[in-house]
């Protein structure tokens, strides 16, 4: 028998004692396995000889309230957390879809919005939005000015009246692409949005859906640091 | 009114005694009679153990105790189903194991919120981290904490599903046979889990072994 299989012996026995003879004989001669037994048996032994925990002294008589007065079900009873959020979760599965959809039909370019609506008109904090790995195809990620005029492009598509309405993507997000795309000389894309974050422990890179019917990100970001994070979700 | 006859009583017994005497079986049989006194004894044998088991599976105390009393509020409304052709102790902790099987899904659920946990285990379940301090320790109650802090620590870092398996083999000590029957799962693969979560073990805790 191979040492793996004496291992898996070893392994597998009740305690020390219990080895069978063939793997004991084994680990006898063999230091590799000698060594894995006496691993294994300590690691069982940390693990056994740790405190247990009891229940509380009042367990029983809680148990007992909950006896004598058990929960109804109400006729709203499936509406529980778990459901919300399948349902939430559904909810914005279809609105990426719809959005999807309705950005494919509208040409499924990148369109820098900012010559129609003229400018930066809240003034707010701008920073970079690095979409430099940005996956989606038809995404050009350098400087077009003038995409913005080519015929391709749908002037007035769903996606730019959801811009000026104010419902199709986080402010933030979208006074970002309008002076980004004019000072910093590339364009942001309009279905999904890379952000880099980084906090003081680790540096997480992470897509979001700019989607116009369903969740809405809104989006913190700190134009000194580069740097770009979910403040909360907004339905 | 209890119709149940225990054995102990033919042993003499009676009264609290014979019902201490008496055997998992009879006393869920009494409970499925009405029986407060077997019900309240099938309480006090298990309710350290699940409490324990629950308790390193979710290492959340409150939260354990919840789950454990949860465990046999089902106990006590079930046990007319009840069939007596498995160990009693196997149901019990099927139905706790599914209950902080249940938590930990809810849970992982939940966390999708939590995008800047720093530190996660592979399934992504936040984890608190409280690396040993490298200065000696000289106490040893000190020594004990900070050990039973590793152990519930490297615990519940493990994937859920090894998680079950090794605290029912290596704390509970219960078979493998138990263990498949509690899980729901083949011999084969519960001792693939228990391998698997052991080696994950051996690496974060290899200070302390
Ligand atoms: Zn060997």
């Amino acid at each position: 028998m191979n040492c793996r299989n004496i291992r898996r012996l070893i392994d597998e026995a009740d305690g020390p004692d219990s080895i069978p003879l063939e793997a004991a004989r084994h680990a006898g001669s063999c230091v590799d396995c000698a060594s894995f037994a006496d691993e294994r048996f300590r690691l069982r032994r940390l693990l056994s000889s740790s405190s247990r925990v009891a229940a509380p002294a009042n367990f029983d008589a809680i148990l007992r309230e909950k006896l004598a007065h058990p929960r109804i079900p109400t006729r709203l009873g499936w509406l529980t957390l778990g459901f919300s959020l399948k349902l939430a979760g559904a909810a914005a599965t279809l609105a990426i879809a719809i959005f999807a959809t309705q950005f494919y039909q509208a040409g499924g370019k990148p369109t820098v919005i900012g010559d129609k609506t003229g400018a930066n008109q809240d003034g707010s904090e701008i920073a970079r939005v690095d979409n430099s790995s940005l996956p989606a195809p038809g995404n050009n990620l350098h400087t077009n000015h003038g995409a913005a005029a080519t015929p391709s492009l749908a002037p007035a598509s769903n996606i730019d009246e959801a811009f000026k309405s104010g419902k199709g993507y986080s402010r933030h997000l979208a006074s970002s692409r309008v002076r980004s795309g004019f000072e910093r000389g590339f364009e942001q894309v309009e279905a999904a949005a890379v952000l880099l974050t980084r906090d003081h422990l680790s540096e997480r890179q992470f897509t979001v859906s700019a989607i116009s019917v369903g969740a809405q990100p809104i989006v913190s970001f700190d134009g000194d640091r580069q740097t770009a994070r979910i403040v909360r979700t907004s339905f | 009114m209890a119709t149940v006859t225990y054995q102990a009583q033919a042993l003499g017994l009676v009264g609290a005694a014979a019902v201490e005497a008496s055997s998992d079986h009879e006393l869920i049989a009494g409970v499925r009679e009405g029986d407060e006194d077997a019900f309240q004894e099938i309480v006090r044998r298990y309710r350290n153990p699940i409490t324990n088991f629950v308790y390193r599976m979710l290492d959340d105390y409150d939260r354990s105790v919840e789950l454990t009393q949860e465990t046999f509020i089902r106990i006590y409304t079930s046990a007319s189903r009840y069939q007596a052709n498995h160990n009693f102790s196997t149901y019990i902790y099927r139905i706790a194991s599914n209950l902080a099987i249940s938590e930990l899904r809810q849970r992982k659920r939940r966390r999708v919120v939590s995008l800047f946990s720093p530190f996660t285990n592979e399934d992504g379940e936040a984890v608190e981290m409280d690396p040993p301090d490298g200065n000696a320790l000289q106490d040893q109650s000190l020594i004990d904490d900070e050990r039973r802090k590793a152990v519930s620590r490297a615990i519940a870092s493990l994937p859920q599903k090894y998680r079950a398996a090794i605290v029912l083999r290596d704390i509970e000590e219960m078979s493998y046979d138990g263990i498949a029957r509690v899980l729901s799962l083949s011999e084969g693969t519960v001792k693939s889990r228990i391998n698997r979560a052991r080696n994950l073990l051996k690496e974060k805790l290899v200070s302390y072994i």
